[in-house]
C-alpha cells in the first residue's frame, strides 16, 4: 500500500499541543525522496509516503536532535524575515504533523510508535 | 505570448557573456530589461537602481562583510543566479539576495523567480532550504558564542578592540584613548587571552566574520 498524505508548513492544525522545546529527532529509517518543489517522506516500516512542502521537508530535515524549534524559527525568521509570531505557529504546526506522521523520533511515545507500528493508527492518519 | 502591460523592470549585472544570455532570455519571457553592466560598474548600478529586481551572478557578489547589503548596494530586490552549491547559495543569502537560482534552470524559471522576488517573496532553489537554514542557525550558534567572549571585556578592552577593528594601530590607539602606547599593548593582550585568540588578526576576524563590530559599540553604551 501506498497511503500518500500531503503536509505543509502553513495548513493549521487543531487541538495541537504546545511546542515543546526539546531538539526533535528525525527517524533515521524514512527516506527523502525530493521532487521540484514537492518531496516525498516515506516510512519504510509501514510503507506510508508523505507529501511535503519546501519548507515541512527543510524542518524535517533541520531535527538532527540537536536543533531545537527555538534555532528553527530564528532561522526561518531570519531568512524569510516575515513575522515572527506566524512564523513560530506554522513551525510548531510542521513539526507536529511530522511528529503525528511518525517521521521524528520525540519522547518515549514516538519511540514505541517506531518499534511496534498500529495498523490502526495508520488508517486514522490517512483518513485525517 | 500577449504583452504583459506592466513587464517587471529588471537589470542584470554580470560578466559580459552572462549579461548577454540573461537579457535575452528574461526579455523573451515577459521583462523588461532596464539597464545591464558589470556590477563593479557605478553606472551601471546607478541604472539599475530603476529596475524593480537586479539580476546577479553568483560569481561577481562582493563579499558580505565589505557590503552592508545587497540591496542597498545595487538599489532594488537582487535575485542571484549561480551553481546548485550551498556555498553560493549561503553567501548570495547571507549578502541580502532575496532570491537565488540554478543557471541550469531554464530562462522561463529564472523569470518567474523574478517576478517572485519582486513580490517581496524569498526564492530558494528545491531542496536546499534545510541546508542554507542549519548554515544560519550554525553561524548564530557561533555568533552568540563569540558574543559571550565579548562580553567577557571590560569597556576599555572594547573600546582597544574597536580601534583594532577600525584600522588603527598600536600608537593610534594610544592617541585615541589619551593613553602610552604601552598601556594599550597591554589592554591588547588582554583582550587576545579574554577572547582566546592568538593574535590580532585573529581579533579583527572574529569580530568581522560575526558582522558583531555593531555590537561592540552597543557593549559600550550599556556597559
Amino acid at each position: 500500500m501506498s497511503a500518500k498524505e500531503r503536509m505543509s508548513a502553513q495548513e493549521p492544525t487543531s487541538a495541537q499541543e504546545p511546542m515543546s522545546a526539546e531538539p526533535p529527532q528525525r527517524a533515521a529509517e524514512v527516506e527523502a525522496h525530493l521532487g521540484d518543489g514537492v518531496h516525498v517522506l516515506r516510512r519504510p516500516d509501514d510503507g506510508s509516503e508523505h507529501l511535503v512542502n519546501e519548507t515541512a521537508l527543510a524542518l524535517w530535515q533541520l531535527c538532527d536532535g540537536a536543533t531545537t524549534p527555538e534555532e528553527m524559527i530564528e532561522g526561518v525568521v531570519e531568512l524569510f524575515g516575515e513575522d515572527r509570531e506566524r512564523i513560530a505557529a506554522d513551525v510548531a504546526t510542521a513539526l507536529h504533523q511530522l511528529r503525528e506522521a511518525g517521521l521524528l523520533h520525540v519522547g518515549e511515545a514516538a519511540v514505541q510508535r517506531r518499534d511496534a507500528p498500529d495498523p490502526d493508527a495508520q488508517d486514522d492518519e490517512v483518513d485525517r | 505570448m500577449s504583452a504583459d502591460p506592466t513587464p517587471l523592470r529588471v537589470a542584470v549585472l554580470a560578466t559580459p557573456l552572462a549579461r548577454r544570455a540573461l537579457a535575452a532570455g528574461l526579455a523573451e519571457h515577459g521583462l523588461d530589461v532596464v539597464a545591464d553592466g558589470e556590477l563593479s560598474d557605478p553606472d551601471a548600478r546607478r541604472r539599475a537602481a530603476h529596475a524593480d529586481v537586479v539580476v546577479l551572478s553568483a560569481g561577481d557578489l562582493p563579499d558580505p562583510a565589505a557590503v552592508p547589503a545587497l540591496a542597498d548596494h545595487v538599489g532594488a530586490a537582487a535575485l542571484v543566479v549561480g551553481d546548485t552549491d550551498a556555498d553560493q547559495l549561503e553567501r548570495a543569502m547571507r549578502a541580502g539576495a532575496a532570491g537565488f537560482v540554478d543557471w541550469e534552470r531554464p530562462l522561463a524559471q529564472i523569470a518567474e523567480a523574478a517576478r517572485t522576488v519582486a513580490r517581496g517573496e524569498t526564492v530558494v532553489p528545491p531542496g536546499m532550504l534545510g541546508g542554507l537554514l542549519q548554515r544560519l542557525i550554525e553561524r548564530r550558534r557561533s555568533a552568540d558564542q563569540a558574543l559571550a567572549r565579548l562580553a567577557t571585556l571590560t569597556a576599555r578592552e572594547r573600546q582597544v578592540l574597536a580601534l583594532l577593528c577600525d584600522g588603527h594601530d598600536v600608537p593610534a590607539i594610544a592617541r585615541e584613548l589619551v593613553i602610552t602606547p604601552q598601556t594599550a599593548r597591554s589592554h591588547l593582550s588582554h583582550v587576545l587571552s579574554r577572547l582566546e585568540v592568538h593574535s590580532r588578526l585573529e581579533a579583527v576576524a572574529l569580530v568581522r566574520d560575526h558582522d558583531l563590530r555593531a555590537s561592540l559599540d552597543a557593549m559600550e553604551v550599556t556597559a
